[in-house]
């Protein structure tokens, strides 16, 4: 959602809640804005009162819900065939990456975000690593095998793959069990 | 009667019409989803980043079906199996998915849309990493 959608949502509201505030107070016996002269206020009609801040109060929460809504829209990676589309979530190409890229010797830890453009697709790989390693090599390795098994299972060529070592691990492996 | 049993006239004969639901087609295409290797299951959408593996009876729950007269067009939300060619199965299914469609229905399938949501590691494959391997007998 753009940051502008967002807005008139949440500012829509808040008018939603002003209504409700206000029927609300009519319906206390209240007139939070002094309408009366405007708006004729009949005692015998708390009925409607209770509809207004009813309905008012509902559209308010439905529209603060959606404003304040973090929920991203799933991004897709799309293939175009024969009979239709083939979409590929990019969670799914981040697990298969990750599961790659976790198999490596060497690497104790991984996260894997991807992303997409007309090229191909392009990797941040962040690790932590077990000591007594050469991390060239490492990183070498990592950006290889992920290029290689992605393209292999997702179909689609990766043109970047950016390896971080966050961390060494001070933990020795343990040679036997 | 809910909205997805609503039936969507197919074809007028001498003696009558035929229609079919949009659930039936629904089905019908997520068994033929489901039976192509390296399918895990359907989905029932995505939570967190993590895709629900519907069971068999929630089939029709990870297919969108719109119908016409003659036609039908499907969006098939599926789990893959770990190790399997994503583009290789999503063909596969739509083949299978058109073929089997057409040959129950009678509709002509214009368009099968594969939505990969997510994929599915095997036991197996979460026991003992390449790494941790024995490195002595």
């Amino acid at each position: 959602m753009q940051t502008w959608h967002r807005m008139v949502i949440i500012l829509s509201s808040l008018v939603m809640l002003a209504l409700a505030v206000f029927f609300f107070g009519l319906l206390m016996g209240q007139d939070p804005v002094n309408l009366t002269p405007v708006v004729t206020v009949d005692e015998a009609m708390n009925l409607y009162k209770f509809i207004g801040f009813t309905i008012f109060f509902i559209f308010f929460l439905l529209l603060a819900t959606a404003g304040l809504s973090t929920k991203k829209p799933l991004r897709t990676i799309i293939h175009d065939t024969d009979l239709g589309e083939v979409r590929i979530a990019f969670t799914a190409v981040e697990d298969l990456a990750l599961r790659a890229v976790d198999k490596i010797r060497g690497v104790k830890e991984a996260q894997v975000t991807v992303e997409a453009d007309s090229n191909g697709l392009s990797f941040n790989v962040e690790i932590v690593s077990n000591p007594d390693l050469s991390i060239p090599q490492l990183t070498m390795d990592i950006r290889n095998k992920l290029a290689e098994y992605i393209t292999e299972t997702v179909g689609i060529p990766v043109v970047n793959s950016t390896v971080t070592v966050t961390r060494i691990t001070s933990e020795s492996r343990a040679r036997v069990e | 009667m809910p909205e997805e049993f609503t039936l969507e006239p197919q074809w007028n004969e001498k003696n009558g019409s035929v229609r079919i639901a949009n659930e039936v087609v629904g089905i019908i295409a997520g068994l033929a989803a489901t039976e192509v290797k390296g399918v895990a299951g359907m989905s029932g959408g995505v939570v967190d980043g993590i895709s629900e593996l519907l069971k068999k009876k929630n089939l029709s729950k990870g297919v969108k079906v719109e119908v016409g007269e003659k036609e039908a067009a499907i969006d098939l939300y599926v789990v893959i199996e770990y190790g399997a060619r994503i583009p290789e199965v999503a063909i596969n299914i739509q083949e299978n998915v058109k073929r089997t469609v057409e040959g129950m229905t009678g509709l002509k399938v214009v368009e099968v849309n594969v939505h990969v949501q997510g994929v599915q590691f095997h036991q197996e494959e979460t026991g003992v990493p390449e790494k941790m391997e024995s490195r002595v007998t």
